[in-house]
């Protein structure tokens, strides 16, 4: 091959020798089902992405839920997680539903955050296969109060981030008030440790398989 | 005409609890080039090159993880001539866009666009030459860093080469 070829390949070569270092991915939180490393723990699997969600069709739940998958993806950026809304719920992983009232859709309240809602994330039994069975179960809570239905929505948008956060394998709390998964959250969105947080419990071996479809 | 296969070097290398990579897939590519003869053995030369393929993460223990599907398309300009009787070659500068089929994980600002350099370099069998065929290596390099990996905390973009192999084909008459 002409030197020419050659000299020009081993350029391009110098070009592109530009290797930077990988950033340090510390600061996570203990993510096991105990909160101390000794626990289970649990996430989707490559093979179950994107991840199926059912969501209750009253208020906006679905928009709730499609903001709260769209809020974990953009914290997991190699692939690790995606998520879907379907329609039939005998087919989904994760089931997101109101318990009592359902709050009317407005404008959240961008003021302090009020303790208007709750939520839990429930899965039905974990066999001596170490596989959930069922769908996981999370629901949200509107607590009685003199809140404003800002305050309220709010609330709830904060509420549906924490119990994805648990849907997808956190399943401890964050000791820190700055997370999203504190276990009364205050933050609107995940922070550092968050993400953190998700990126080591999505590259670490999980002990818990998830429910079979 | 160009059409043949294209490896492209890793876009990025992480560490979390396990080191891994992510680079596309070996990708088909397809490029059209014209161009405009100048001073005898010089021509100017534009092409526009599309690969497609699959991105994914490479965990160093063997397993692969799909992110996105990527497409890629650049434009780029420069001069070719002839270097032996059976072989010419190209050197390009450019633009490289990438096209993520969703704006999702390291895309998930839309795909970006770099400055890009290739050379390219045909060699032409006397067997193919009276059908106006060649075959054809080139290689590109460009820098490669997304919105999404400055937020993780990279700092520095990251040296891309790719490199494609395949048949070129001319039209016109030929000897």
């Amino acid at each position: 091959m002409s030197r020419y070829a050659l000299l020009g390949f081993a350029l391009l070569g110098l070009l592109a020798c530009t290797t930077p270092d990988a950033p340090t991915h510390t600061g996570a939180y203990a993510f096991d089902s105990n909160g101390n490393g000794t626990g289970n723990v649990f996430h989707w699997p490559g093979d179950r992405i994107p991840v199926r969600f059912w969501v209750d069709p009253r208020g906006n739940m679905n928009e709730l839920v499609q903001n709260a998958i769209d809020v974990w993806q953009d914290q997991l950026i190699y692939g690790e997680f995606t998520g879907v809304i379907v329609s039939d719920s005998a087919h989904a992983d994760v089931q997101f539903v109101w318990s009592g009232t359902v709050p009317p859709t407005v404008p959240p309240d961008p003021g302090p955050p009020a303790l208007a809602c709750g939520g839990l994330t429930q899965n039905d039994s974990i066999g001596a296969d170490n596989r959930i069975y069922g769908a996981l179960h999370s629901s949200i809570l509107v607590l009685s109060g003199s809140f404003t239905p800002g305050q309220v929505e709010a609330c709830v948008r904060r509420v549906a981030i924490h119990e994805m956060g648990h849907t997808l394998g956190i399943l401890a709390e964050s000791p820190d008030s700055t997370d999203i998964m504190f276990a009364t959250p205050v933050v609107p969105l995940p922070g550092p440790a968050d993400r953190t947080t998700i990126q080591v419990l999505y590259h670490t071996a999980a002990t818990i398989l998830p429910p079979a479809r | 005409m160009f059409a043949g296969v294209r490896r492209s070097s890793v876009l990025v290398h992480d560490q979390i609890v396990n080191p891994f990579d992510v680079r596309p897939a070996l990708a088909p590519a397809f490029s059209v080039t014209a161009g405009l003869p100048l001073d005898n053995p010089w021509h100017a030369s534009a092409a526009i090159d599309v690969s497609t393929s699959e991105l994914r993460r490479e965990d160093f223990g063997g397993g692969t993880q799909p992110i996105t599907h990527l497409t890629t398309a650049a434009v780029s300009v420069g001069l070719s001539r002839t270097l032996k009787s059976w072989m010419s070659g190209s050197l390009r500068i450019g633009a490289i866009k990438y096209l993520p089929s969703q704006d999702l994980g390291l895309f998930q600002a839309g795909g970006p666009f770099f400055p890009l350099a290739q050379i390219a370099v045909d060699v032409i069998p006397p067997f193919a030459a009276r059908y106006g065929l060649a075959l054809e290596v080139n290689a590109d390099v460009h820098k490669f860093i997304t919105d999404a990996l400055r937020t993780e905390g990279f700092t520095e973009s990251r040296g891309v080469v790719r490199i494609a192999v395949g048949v070129s084909w001319t039209p016109g008459s030929h000897p």
